[in-house]
């Protein structure tokens, strides 16, 4: 295995350890919560592929203009949000399988939204946060003499 | 008008209209589209920072709510670390030490205004309870920022180059956040109780999750469509092998270019 390979493993694996620590720990504390759980990764994986595919249709337009505006992958990207969006409203439709505390398919799916955009929200700060702390970590540094002079 | 046409008017729209016009003044190339975007994207902004008031029956205007409670330690503890990293050892665009002690005081007020609204009275709350995306942000915030941290600790350890210091304070907050998850989990708040916490820690990991694989299946339909379309198109024309004249006539170019000896 590679060096590279090897630092890559390591960087992956020390952005995922802290929160599975921290999932073991609420584990540790106690509470069954599976069934909200899974209702709420169901939600957010709908609403993410379906809300990414849109973006990603939007994107095959730009993809177009480098290739004399081809059709079908504009058409077949089409397809695949409004899969996302049936498959999102069936699912949310089947009662009591992914409805969290809405009444309504259509209450969800918005609640879903709105959701999916505050933690859009809070991904931007945590990466303000982690990005700038390294800049600022690496600018509060005195310049480093990279030669001595003769 | 009917409640959904309302709270379509006055949040649905104004954000369509912040998110569209946000893409667009970012990747417009006209400078008069770019304008007009910025315009479209102020105005859904307040709009929808007005939500709360305008249309207060509706649920999706707790986002609104939201939005307008951390608007302010946000843009402290952006504007507070951009400060501090442009006032330290840049080659370009130095900022003053004035700059920089402002830059430590608006992160400091900032991370401690976001401490309070857990720990202290200034939770977000609406109609008496507390504000449900507040629950949704917090230990989504908290969650990524200690990996996120800690991912960028061991970058600059195993990428960079004598890193050491810089990596142990990225481990330093990594380890902070870490804490303020683990001390939420177990103390109660004055509004938030820890069970109340942790059960909203397990949701956000659930929607970490749930919409990681869910952006990762779009992005595998997506390569697969264009992998289709490209697979499909005919080859490309290729040229036909040169000459044994055309060869010989780029020989003696060549030749006439390279040496020198005659001058």
């Amino acid at each position: 295995m590679s060096e590279m390979v090897k630092t890559w493993k390591v960087i992956v694996m020390a952005i995922s350890v802290p929160p599975l620590l921290l999932m073991i720990i609420a584990a540790l504390l106690g509470d069954d919560i599976s069934n909200q759980a899974f209702k709420r990764f169901g939600n957010a994986l709908i609403t993410g592929y379906t809300f990414s595919a849109g973006l990603l249709f939007i994107n095959m337009f730009f993809y177009a203009d480098s290739r004399q505006r081809p059709l079908a992958p504009l058409f077949g990207m089409l397809l695949a949000t409004i899969f996302g969006a049936i498959i999102t409203l069936w699912l949310l439709s089947q009662g009591e399988l992914l409805l969290e505390d809405n009444g309504s398919a259509r209450a969800q799916a918005l609640s879903n939204v709105v959701r999916i955009l505050v933690s859009l929200i809070a991904l931007m700060m945590a990466i303000i946060v982690s990005v700038g702390g390294v800049f600022v970590a690496i600018t509060s540094r005195p310049n480093r003499k990279l030669f001595e002079e003769e | 008008m009917d409640a959904m046409m309302q709270a379509a008017l006055w949040f649905w729209f104004p954000a369509i209209a912040l998110v569209v016009g946000t893409g667009t003044a970012l990747s417009s190339r006209s400078e008069s589209i770019k304008k007009l975007s910025k315009i479209i994207a102020i105005i859904g902004f307040i709009l929808v920072l007005l939500s709360p008031v305008t249309v207060p029956e509706s649920p999706s205007s707790a986002a609104g709510h939201l939005l307008g409670s951390i608007i302010g330690p946000c843009a402290l503890l952006t504007t507070g670390i951009y400060l501090l990293a442009f006032s330290g050892n840049v080659e370009v665009g130095k900022l003053t030490s004035r700059d920089r002690k402002i830059g430590s005081a608006c992160t400091f007020f900032g991370l401690i205004w976001l401490e309070g609204m857990h720990w202290w009275t200034w939770t977000p709350m609406l109609n008496g309870e507390v504000n449900p995306y507040w629950l949704v942000f917090w230990p989504t915030f908290l969650l990524l920022s200690t990996g996120l941290s800690s991912g960028a600790a061991f970058s600059l350890r195993y990428l960079g180059h004598l890193r050491e210091k810089e990596s142990n304070f990225m481990l330093v907050l990594s380890s902070l956040t870490f804490a303020l998850t683990v001390l939420g989990m177990m103390l109660d708040g004055p509004n938030i109780a820890a069970e109340t916490f942790r059960t909203h820690f397990w949701l956000a990991a659930s929607d970490i999750f749930g919409l990681g694989v869910g952006v990762g299946l779009s992005i595998l339909v997506f390569a697969l469509v264009i992998w289709i379309y490209e697979s499909s198109l005919p080859p490309a024309k290729t040229l036909d092998a040169p000459s044994q004249q055309e060869l010989s006539q780029a020989a003696s170019i060549i030749s006439d270019h390279i040496g020198g000896e005659q001058e």
